[in-house]
Formats: C-alpha cells, sequence, structure tokens
C-alpha cells in the first residue's frame, strides 16, 4: 500500500501550514518570525521536501493570506473566489466581509505565542508558561482576563530582556500584576491595566529598619526607569 | 451591623489567579468596582461563627455554604486568615477601616471590611495581605 498516496499530503485542499499566516496581518503587529520552508511537518515520515511539496505549502500559505485580507479589507466573497478560480466556483452573496478586530481569545494567543516565539531567554518560556496557566485558572473559575493586559505583558517582557522573572498574578479586575520580591519590605509590582498607564507598587528599605511605600501611576514606557530611581530592584 | 471583636478572625476567599507558589497577590483584598461602582465592603467570613476549635475545622462548612450560594471555588484557590484586630491595626497605616458582621440568609458569617474611602483601596490591600496569618486550601482535596 502506497501510505503517501493516501495521506492527507497527497490532497493539496486538506493540507494547511501547522501555524498561522503572518499575524502582523491579523492582530497585535507582534513579529513571529517565519519558520523556513523546510520546517513544515512531514508527517508520514516517508515524504521528501520536493519542490512540490513547496509549492503545495506556499499555495495553502498564499490562500491563507489573502483569505486574511479578503476578510480584513472588506472584499466579496467574489474577489476572493478569484484566488481559487480553477477548483472553486463563483458564488455571489449579499453578504460583505467586514474587517474585524481580533477576538479576545485571539489577543492573548498572540501574547503568549511572542513569548513562546522569543529567542531571548528562557525566561519568556517561563512567563509563557505562566500566562497560559492563568487562562486556564481563569477559564475554570469564569473569570475574565483584560486582552489588553496580556497583550502589555507580553511586549513589556520582550521590550525588557535584562528584567529577572517575576511571579505573575491575575487581579479580580481581570488585569495581570508582575511581581519582584526581595522581602514583605522589600518589592516592585507593576499591573498591566491595559491603559497607557500601569499601577506601580514599590516598597523600598529604609534607615532604622523602616520601609517606604510607592503607590503611582506611570507610563509604561517608563515605568521601570520609575521604579529603578525609587531604588527597586527587578532582579 | 454589629462590629467582630477584634480577637476574633476572618477568612478572605482568593481565587487561583492570585495565587503562586505561597505567595498571595494583594490585589485579592482589593473592593471590586461592580457596575461602575466600588462595592461597599471587602466580603470575608466571620471564623468563629462556625464554633470550631481551629480555623482550619471551619473551612468544611464555610465551603458548603458557598458551594449553597452557587459560588464557583476554583481547585487553586483558597482561604487566607486573618485576626480581626491585626487586620484594622494594619490598615490604619493609611485609614481606620470598619470589620462588621453583615449576615446574609445564605451566608450567616459574611462580614465586610468597610468604612474606607475608595483612594484608600490599594493601600488596604497591600497592608491586609501582610497581616495573612495562614491560608487553606478552598476546594476540598
Amino acid at each position: 500500500m502506497n501510505i503517501a498516496a493516501s495521506s492527507v499530503l497527497s490532497r493539496t485542499d486538506d493540507f494547511k501550514p501547522a501555524f498561522r499566516p503572518d499575524p502582523s496581518l491579523i492582530s497585535s503587529g507582534i513579529d513571529y518570525g517565519m519558520p523556513p520552508a523546510r520546517a513544515f511537518p512531514d508527517t508520514n515520515g516517508t515524504r521528501t521536501e520536493t519542490d512540490d511539496g513547496r509549492l503545495i505549502f506556499a499555495r495553502t500559505l498564499l490562500r491563507g493570506l489573502a483569505k486574511t485580507l479578503s476578510s480584513y479589507l472588506g472584499f466579496t466573497a467574489a474577489a476572493l473566489a478569484e484566488h481559487d478560480a480553477p477548483e472553486t466556483r463563483t458564488i455571489v452573496t449579499n453578504f460583505v466581509f467586514i474587517a474585524t478586530p481580533p477576538s479576545d481569545s485571539e489577543q492573548i494567543f498572540d501574547a503568549t505565542q511572542a513569548l513562546y516565539l522569543s529567542s531571548n531567554n528562557p525566561r519568556d518560556r517561563q512567563i509563557a508558561d505562566r500566562l497560559t496557566a492563568l487562562r486556564h485558572i481563569a477559564t475554570e473559575e469564569e473569570q475574565h482576563i483584560l486582552p489588553s493586559s496580556m497583550t502589555q505583558i507580553a511586549s513589556f517582557f520582550l521590550r525588557h530582556p535584562d528584567l529577572a522573572l517575576p511571579k505573575i498574578t491575575l487581579t479580580p479586575d481581570g488585569t495581570l500584576r508582575a511581581h519582584w520580591m526581595k522581602g514583605p519590605t522589600n518589592f516592585v509590582r507593576i499591573e498591566f491595566t491595559g491603559l497607557p498607564t500601569a499601577k506601580l507598587v514599590a516598597e523600598i528599605p529604609v534607615e532604622n529598619n523602616s520601609s517606604a511605600t510607592y503607590f503611582s501611576s506611570q507610563p509604561l514606557k517608563t515605568v521601570v526607569s520609575a521604579a529603578q530611581r525609587l531604588g527597586a530592584s527587578f532582579k | 451591623m454589629l462590629d467582630l471583636d477584634p480577637l476574633h478572625h476572618i477568612f478572605r476567599y482568593v481565587g487561583g489567579g492570585s495565587i503562586e507558589g505561597d505567595f498571595i497577590d494583594p490585589a485579592a483584598f482589593r473592593r471590586k468596582v461592580k457596575d461602575g461602582k466600588l462595592e461597599e465592603g471587602l466580603s470575608v467570613n466571620w471564623v468563629e461563627y462556625f464554633e470550631k476549635a481551629t480555623p482550619k475545622e471551619a473551612i468544611a462548612p464555610l465551603r458548603e455554604t458557598f458551594v449553597k450560594k452557587k459560588f464557583k471555588i476554583g481547585a487553586t484557590a483558597k482561604f487566607a486568615l486573618l485576626n480581626v484586630g491585626a487586620a484594622k491595626t494594619a490598615a490604619a497605616r493609611y485609614t481606620s477601616v470598619s470589620i462588621v458582621l453583615d449576615a446574609q440568609e445564605n451566608d450567616p458569617s459574611h462580614s465586610l471590611i468597610k468604612d474606607y474611602d475608595e483612594a484608600f483601596n490599594d493601600q488596604v490591600a497591600e497592608e491586609l495581605q501582610k497581616v495573612i496569618i495562614d491560608s487553606f486550601p478552598a476546594k476540598h482535596t
């Protein structure tokens, strides 16, 4: 029996790439980086990477991109049909595809994927694991995670590769919070509100075994330097 | 509403998302905004109401109360134990608070930490977290 001939790989319409098309076209604008064509899965263990295979892959990918573009730019079904001309009949409908923003779950998925795909360090993978765990907890407890908070925390850590792994929690308000703690009176917390400003709480030891506590809102871009000016440590 | 005895204790339900390892996020002690308005007080439960020898023994009947209220208890959620007097003293770093019994028909030990301004919501939460005595899994194991 010819396994290759009966596998899904021989049916071009069934073959889909294992990853999503260029995410910058979809939602968050986070650069995923694309695996090389050589990386697509060899599911039956017998297929070699021929030019035909690459062609199937490229064609499928282009089709996916065309569909994504069409749904975002409001193309009609007839315009989409041009891409599938040899195989698909043109269907004229009254429906217009309307550009829609990414769903909550897509935003959350994109944010964690960006961390998983980061070439930075194991820290980002640990953060992604923690965010994934929080997603599961939120689902189980019928709690909501603010997607914009998830996007912010992912972007924040990609922008700050030098910060140590914090503890990350989900607040009852649906926002995510990162905590760097050296002790009960020596810590810094950043809450990703989904707004341009983050909530900063820092407790810093001062003289005579006492500590000073700071509560403020800071622009997300400068929250780290603001905390460091107070004497907070992110190690 | 009846003020709770400063020598008595309260439990605060903390959802699993607010917990990582032994750490409990102070945000679990913030009053929440509901329908655009800050809730009247922080919900807690009066431990001595259950008349058990230890706080740990009060967990089972409290859990039953939550189940009867159809409250979804998370698998990793906990009940944090605080002393009433210590909680009031801790909050007093910023503002005075009341801890009062707010018994409900289906939750007779229900109590509230209240009478503090919205502006101190974060500050009071930070201080309450610091005086957690112990914590217990909320879900039956």
